[in-house]
């Protein structure tokens, strides 16, 4: 612990060196964080990018009394959160967007199916169910979800990264459970004809 | 009825594997060349900030040059001003009796 806030005074004071140190401990933690909310690896890729970007140049407004996990998931949540919102909105105005990606040129319509790299190959099937059930959960009960389920955070450090009671999270993640399981009841008597 | 039932429990016992199928799962693991590309973006950040400061400068020469064409024109317009406003010419020429031809 003292090791990583030292690692944010150096970064302060513009050291890249101990920012990679920091990506070295963080980045898989991240990354895992980030691909649960967007289910695209490129997209997952490229918050990944600006959280570190925003922690270099925002570490001076760091509180060395928390602690640096939680500050950098907050931040991740952050940024996960704001681009799905973006990316609601220009679903919403979808008539007038491109199909195509502005900077590469791609198609821009996503794969309504995600696998996630880090699921048992007999699970994958189920597992798509729930992450696209996950979309459909309001943003705090996504964020307690994954921070809590697939992640595997403590309640109490998930408590830290939201701002809420370790109770308020409790109960989240009991609302985000009734949720998925009402959106796969609607999902598997169709499938089971 | 039976039939009804037994579909429940299927439905039931399907959605229970769903909501189990996030056990066990493993971490995904983020791309290699990550840290690069974080180094590239901020050397970018540095670059477009880097026109940025030699406007600075350049708008603050060109400041410091109006500033003081500002002061040195006033200057010459307050000595000007002083001079038209002097008052010891009358009293030299009624001391000296300049131009007194009585």
């Amino acid at each position: 612990m003292i090791e990583e806030k030292s690692c944010i005074k150096s970064i302060v004071s513009g050291s890249e060196e101990a920012l990679e140190w920091l990506y070295n401990h963080y980045s898989d933690r991240v990354f895992n964080t980030l691909i649960s909310y967007t289910k695209n690896e490129e997209d997952a890729e490229e918050l990944l990018q600006d959280v570190f970007v925003t922690i270099y140049h925002t570490a001076a407004s760091f509180q060395y009394n928390s602690s640096v996990s939680t500050w950098i998931y907050r931040i991740a949540v952050n940024k996960a959160l704001d681009f799905l919102r973006k990316k609601n909105s220009q679903k919403r105005s979808g008539i007038f967007t491109s199909l195509y990606r502005k900077d590469s040129g791609q198609v821009a319509v996503e794969s309504p199916d995600f696998d996630h790299p880090g699921i048992k190959m007999e699970n994958l099937e189920d597992a798509r169910f729930i992450f696209n059930a996950i979309d459909k959960l309001s943003e705090n009960q996504k964020t307690a979800f994954i921070l809590t389920q697939i992640e595997g955070l403590p309640q109490k450090e998930v408590a830290d990264i939201m701002k809420q009671s370790r109770k308020s999270v409790e109960s989240l993640v009991q609302r985000a459970k009734a949720g998925l399981r009402k959106e796969l009841e609607k999902l598997y008597p169709e499938r089971g004809k | 009825m039976l039939k009804n039932v037994k579909m429940n429990m299927e439905q039931e016992n399907r959605i229970t594997k769903a909501m189990n199928s996030l056990d066990g799962i493993q971490r995904a693991k983020a791309p290699v060349d990550g840290f690069a590309k974080i180094q590239q973006k901020l050397a970018d950040q540095r670059k477009q900030q880097q026109p940025a400061a030699s406007w600075m400068k350049v708008a603050a020469v060109v400041a410091l040059v109006v500033c003081s064409n500002v002061w040195a024109v006033s200057n010459y317009l307050a000595y000007e001003s002083v001079t038209t406003e002097d008052s010891s010419y009358p009293e030299l020429m009624t001391d000296f009796n300049l131009y007194d031809y009585e």
